[in-house]
């Protein structure tokens, strides 16, 4: 693979990630946390309260996560928690799996868009795969080698 | 070294910034979607030119005088377009506003949403603050042949809370602090005047 396939390779590593975050957080968003948070509650983990404050902060930090990764700012750190929220989305739907819960809107991506478990956690380790690279070598076309090269030429 | 952190932190916190501004944006804007209505508070056309959104509260005054309006631009442009009715009981001013909708869905699940909702609008002064208003809502009921035994059960099932409740929450992220506020083809229009000019102003367009 010649060194700008596998620059384009880590670079989409970093932009799907960020661009699904950011668009399961949009798309939560746009809804009332109280619909996100009827989703949560049927994990049987959290309920009530607790749930719709879940569903108030969840989405934000998906989006802000989105946002950042795409931009490519503090790439490794971003892809490292980005992989850390998804680990939990899988914890929470393994569990759910596990549980023989019955959850028809797995809530990812609102309440309009619903995969079944299985295709989501398939999914989520798709996008974990993609932030192992991101973390590796997501740099190339990112803000952070922006900022990185622009004080190195001033010195 | 420190130039680069300070560099970044700084872009992360535009980006950032404007993120959350552009959402709230969106969140108000009037052209983002609501979902549709139960197929039983939908009215018109099925592939309608113009679409709006009704939210009303059924104790509502002007609530009443746009629903005679909505009706007759129904009864001449039932072709070409639909109604999706949402509730918004206005709970802090009219107590009973809530049950009435809920009442009103589980009417609609016995296939008379549309009967039972102009019978609450024409009667609200009887039963908007009246403690005994299910005996209202019985004789409604007999009135259009409903079961009414099967709507008291319907009126105590969480998931017809739910729905009438996401409604509110929808309104509430639109910004709607009067009813009733209508969104035709996506414009906000508030009260039975500016929907009338708005659907003259797209029916000069569409129809």
């Amino acid at each position: 693979m010649t060194e700008k396939a596998k620059n384009i390779l880590y670079l989409f590593s970093r932009l799907i990630p960020g661009a699904v975050l950011l668009y399961a957080g949009y798309i939560k968003l746009m809804s009332p946390a109280e619909e996100f948070a009827y989703a949560i509650e049927s994990y049987k983990i959290i309920s009530g309260r607790a749930a719709l404050y879940a569903a108030i902060f969840f989405p934000w930090l998906e989006v802000y996560c989105g946002i950042l990764l795409i931009s490519g700012l503090f790439v490794k750190k971003l892809s490292a928690f980005a992989a850390a929220v998804f680990i939990f989305f899988e914890l929470l739907l393994a569990q759910a799996f596990l549980r023989g819960l019955e959850i028809k809107d797995c809530g990812c991506f609102g309440a309009a868009h619903s995969n079944s478990l299985p295709v989501e956690m398939a999914l989520n380790i798709i996008w974990l795969s993609l932030l192992f690279l991101s973390f590796k070598k997501g740099t190339f076309f990112s803000l952070d080698s922006y900022w990185e090269n622009k004080f190195k030429n001033e010195k | 070294m420190e130039k680069i952190r300070t560099a970044k932190f700084f872009s992360a916190a535009i980006l950032i910034i404007l993120t959350t501004f552009a959402i709230f944006r969106l969140r108000q804007s009037d052209s983002s979607s609501h979902p549709p209505s139960p197929s039983f508070r939908i009215a018109g056309a099925k592939k309608p030119k113009i679409t709006i959104f009704e939210y009303s509260d059924f104790a509502c005054p002007a609530c009443a005088a746009a629903n005679e309006k909505l009706k007759t631009v129904l009864s001449a442009y039932g072709d070409k377009i639909q109604i999706n009715f949402k509730h918004y009981p206005l709970i802090g001013i009219h107590r009973f506003s809530l049950d009435a909708a809920v009442y009103a869905d589980c009417a609609g699940k016995q296939g008379k949403f549309w009967e039972f909702a102009d019978i609450l609008f024409e009667n609200r002064e009887k039963w908007a603050n009246n403690e005994n208003f299910k005996k209202e809502f019985e004789s409604y009921a007999k009135k259009i042949s409903l079961n009414f035994p099967e709507m008291e059960k319907c009126h105590a099932d969480l998931a017809v809370l739910k729905e009438v409740k996401s409604d509110i929450s929808y309104g509430e992220l639109k910004g709607i602090d009067a009813t009733p506020t209508f969104f035709i083809n996506g414009k906000r229009a508030v009260g039975g005047g500016q929907l009338i000019n708005e659907l003259r102003r797209l029916a000069a367009k569409e129809l």
